[in-house]
């Protein structure tokens, strides 16, 4: 390992050949596939969708609509009707919060993780305040829970009071792998209403989903994490769900029939799309989702586990008791390694790395309740996908010496 | 080129006023940088409009320490009015580096809350 083969479709290390660039989990690079199917629509077909008669129209309407079944294709959804295009996943989740609050029981409680990116927790936090709801927190130490304990916190939690789980695939913070299929089927077992919403944001990229087979009433993600553009996400829904909200957004594209008195308004997939979607960038996740079908979820998943071993490995040997290393005791973790150096602050490190184009991240990484339960003001956050070698590794542990030489002793 | 100069470094290894045992203040203030957990405690004396004793508490990065280590000297003996006009390009030109948007919070913690121990009086 590890010369990718994969580096040279990625055109940003001709412009920045000293990028080390370690910050996948925040966005990953774009394939040189993906800005040329976006550059191809907005050079020679730039027309809006479902509208227009001519030409260009309607090819963009074909690859717009194309992209909603490769979605569906991606994730294994029963139809490309229950595959809703939004800005990105924090709308998606918004646009659930919003929408359900709406059609769940009043007074029922919605539960999330204390693992969840603050996407995920603070729509139903704001939401159970505006519906009168209940909101709970399954306090999960993401780094010492055994999958058995897991399981038992979901079963104690979850009542007949339940109306949402909100569940991560992949905690965005330490990388760690939930069991969301079995965690789904103790929550059904204690009430078979509760809606289930997953956050894939972290596992999109490297991990295969089949939303039927754990059986998760929604699941969202965003497009720029799985080597597309920014500003596109996606929400999946079942069907016969999404058929009983009620919209997020009004607008054209979405009606059936506008009167002055009244409106009536599509099924989905088309109901929770009011407006011109971004369709540049539904066509560059639709290119996307081919380069990590070319690559296969297999290599991607192996080559970020491979390199994420190696720099484990390659930091405790380093830096010994001098680095603390938040990897998970008993659950699998994925293509992140986060971690502080004694005596030296985050921001410092991040900081003091950037000065060299080595690109990590220092904060609480949209995870300020998580921080906080574990006690951990700030924390560094490396993160590799199939563009990385060990190279970049090497280069990320000499330049952490570095920091320790400059922040080290002191505090 | 680094923001991590031997003069940043050695306010941050070697603080100034950090150490508030001795300080018989009129003002007071705590501030914090949820986004990061840096933390400070600011204790100052003002006499007749004039700063003449300013000290702190704090943990956090190397800017925000040091930021609070050349700002309260850089206070000390100067007049209230003066004090309460710094704002960040005064904040920069005291430190004397480039700091980036990302980081402008931890170099105007210390100002904040020599501000707030000000209006605390």
């Amino acid at each position: 390992m590890n010369q990718s083969k994969y580096r040279n479709q990625f055109p940003i290390f001709s412009t920045q050949d000293k990028l080390v660039y370690l910050d996948s989990a925040a966005t990953a690079l774009k394939p040189t596939s993906v800005i040329a199917s976006m550059s191809e629509y907005y050079s020679s077909y730039s027309a809006n969708i479902h509208r227009g008669l001519y030409p260009i129209a309607l090819k963009a309407t074909d690859e717009f609509d194309s992209a909603r079944i490769a979605v569906k294709n991606l994730i294994h959804a029963s139809s490309a009707n229950e595959i809703v295009f939004t800005k990105g996943a924090t709308e998606s989740l918004n646009l659930i919060a919003h929408s359900v609050a709406k059609i769940i029981p009043k007074n029922s409680e919605i539960l999330t993780t204390i693992c969840d990116h603050h996407s995920n927790f603070v729509p139903w936090q704001q939401v159970a305040k505006m519906h009168d709801l209940k909101f709970g927190v399954m306090t999960i130490n993401p780094l010492t829970v055994t999958e058995e304990l897991l399981l038992q916190v979901v079963h104690d939690s979850v009542t007949e009071e339940t109306s949402v789980l909100a569940l991560p695939l992949v905690t965005n913070v330490f990388g760690v792998i939930f069991p969301v299929k079995a965690m789904i089927k103790v929550a059904r077992e204690k009430n078979p209403d509760v809606l289930v919403v997953i956050d894939a944001c972290q596992a999109v990229a490297h991990c295969a989903i089949d939303v039927v087979d754990i059986d998760a009433d929604f699941l969202v993600f965003s497009g720029h994490k799985m080597f597309g553009p920014t500003g596109v996400g996606v929400m999946y829904g079942k069907s016969e769900i999404l058929a009983r909200m009620p919209p997020y957004q009004f607008g054209g594209d979405m009606i059936s029939e506008v009167t002055i008195e009244a409106t009536t308004f599509n099924d989905a997939p088309s109901k929770f799309e009011a407006g011109t979607p971004p369709i540049g960038e539904v066509i560059g996740l639709k290119s996307a989702i081919s380069f990590i079908q070319e690559v296969t979820l297999d290599v991607l998943k192996s080559h970020a586990r491979e390199l994420q071993e190696y720099a484990v490995s390659a930091l405790k040997k380093s830096f010994g008791d001098s680095i603390q290393l938040y990897t998970p005791r008993y659950l699998q973790s994925s293509s992140i390694i986060n971690f502080n150096l004694k005596d030296c602050h985050a921001h410092d490190v991040a900081q003091i790395l950037a000065e060299n184009d080595v690109c990590v991240r220092g904060g609480h990484h949209c995870a300020q309740p998580l921080h906080d339960f574990l006690s951990i003001p700030a924390s560094c956050r490396a993160s590799v996908s199939i563009y990385n070698t060990t190279e970049d590794i090497d280069q990320f542990i000499a330049h952490l010496k570095r920091c320790f030489t400059v922040l080290g002793n002191s505090i | 080129m680094t923001i991590y100069n031997d003069i940043l470094m050695d306010h941050y290894h070697f603080p100034r006023n950090r150490g508030c045992a001795e300080c018989e203040e009129t003002g007071t203030s705590r501030a914090l940088n949820p986004s990061c957990g840096d933390k400070i405690e600011v204790k100052l004396r003002v006499e007749s409009g004039t700063i003449t004793d300013i000290c702190f508490e704090a943990t956090g990065c190397a800017i925000s320490i040091a930021s609070a280590s050349m700002l309260t000297e850089y206070c000390k003996g100067k007049d209230v009015v003066s004090v309460l006009a710094l704002a960040f390009e005064d904040v920069v030109r005291i430190m004397g580096i480039a700091i980036t948007p990302g980081r402008s919070k931890c170099a105007l913690l210390p100002l904040q809350a020599i501000h707030e121990a000000l209006a605390s009086e």
